[in-house]
């Protein structure tokens, strides 16, 4: 179970306009809602911003993982948002996050959920995947590159 | 005799903002491996942590339907992956508690607490009151120990 089996093309957005974690939530959401992969977008943003108040998942290394176990979302859902100026994130080490997954599953889903936050995490921990993440100038080659790295 | 009679209300209990390495070093402070409540400020039952739910961290995926089935779940594949040290601090309770969970209400008889415990496959359940809040925690050997004394064994 990798993150390409989920994340597409559809979902990624190359030059976030947010310029703070609650629009870059939005933002990602609001992509999402278009494919319509979120039952209720509304609920949806507010149960991710309600988890972020619990803990940051602005985890260093200038990437967060916003994410939630939601009824606002069937089965389970993932967004991507990069922006090359940085969000203000509240991460855990002061800086700036360029790189954005945004996660959402429904309670029922929770095995899949950790299992993908997991593969996530491990890919963000390659400092390499981060770089050229942030150098990808397409949502093919976002794609590209979760696959290639998956297979390291 | 009552539920509330039995019930350890001297429990441990969690926000759901308590990171995952806490959450372990809790656990690990047990003897044996108990359920952690879940509540909120006003001590209302949220949600409940078992063991098997922080197993789920490091359990491959499993369709849903497979879960359930002897011999399907296996997890052996758990040691083969490979946890990031700061999922300690990125997952925290709210992620892996259980919040479609079943608790018992004080003025039930042991016996029915008897009879949810073997039938959610339970050693321990979270006892609530009319409103919600918790109370204690109910497990096995309490229901053992009170039927015992009800012969005066003890």
């Amino acid at each position: 179970m990798m993150v390409s089996d989920y994340l597409s093309e559809k979902f990624c957005i190359m030059d976030l306009k947010a310029k703070d974690k609650k629009e870059a939530v939005e933002e990602i959401a609001e992509k999402l809602s278009r494919e319509s992969k979120l039952t209720d977008k509304e609920r949806f943003i507010k149960d991710v911003l309600e988890r972020e108040e619990l803990g940051s998942t602005g985890i260093g290394n200038n990437v967060g993982i916003p994410h939630a176990r939601t009824d606002a979302v069937k089965g389970f859902v993932i967004g991507f948002g990069k922006s090359s100026s940085g969000i203000e994130f509240q991460a855990l080490d002061g800086e700036k996050v360029n790189l954005v997954f945004l996660m959402g599953a429904d309670p029922d889903e929770l095995n899949l959920y950790l299992r993908i936050l997991a593969e996530l995490s491990k890919l963000l921990m390659n400092k390499s995947f981060r770089e050229e993440l942030i150098a990808a100038d397409s949502e093919h080659e976002v794609i590209k590159i979760v696959k290639k790295f998956e297979k390291a | 005799m009552l539920v509330s009679e039995a019930v350890k209300r001297d429990v441990i209990t969690v926000k759901r903002s308590l990171p995952l390495r806490s959450l372990l070093e809790l656990f690990k402070s047990f003897h044996t491996h108990p359920l952690i409540p879940v509540v909120d400020d006003a001590r209302g039952l949220i949600g409940v942590v078992y063991p098997e739910n922080l197993l789920d961290l490091l359990r491959p995926f499993q369709a849903k339907m497979f879960r359930n089935v002897p011999f399907m779940d296996i997890d052996e594949d758990a040691f083969d992956l490979e946890p990031v040290p700061y999922m300690g601090e990125l997952i925290i309770v709210d992620d892996i508690m259980d919040a479609n969970f079943f608790s018992l209400k004080e003025e039930e008889t042991l016996a029915q607490a008897y009879k949810m415990m073997r039938l959610h496959k339970k050693e321990r359940l979270p006892v609530v009151d009319n409103h919600g809040k918790l109370v204690g925690i109910l497990g096995i050997f309490d229901v053992i120990w009170n039927m015992f004394r009800e012969k005066e064994i003890v």
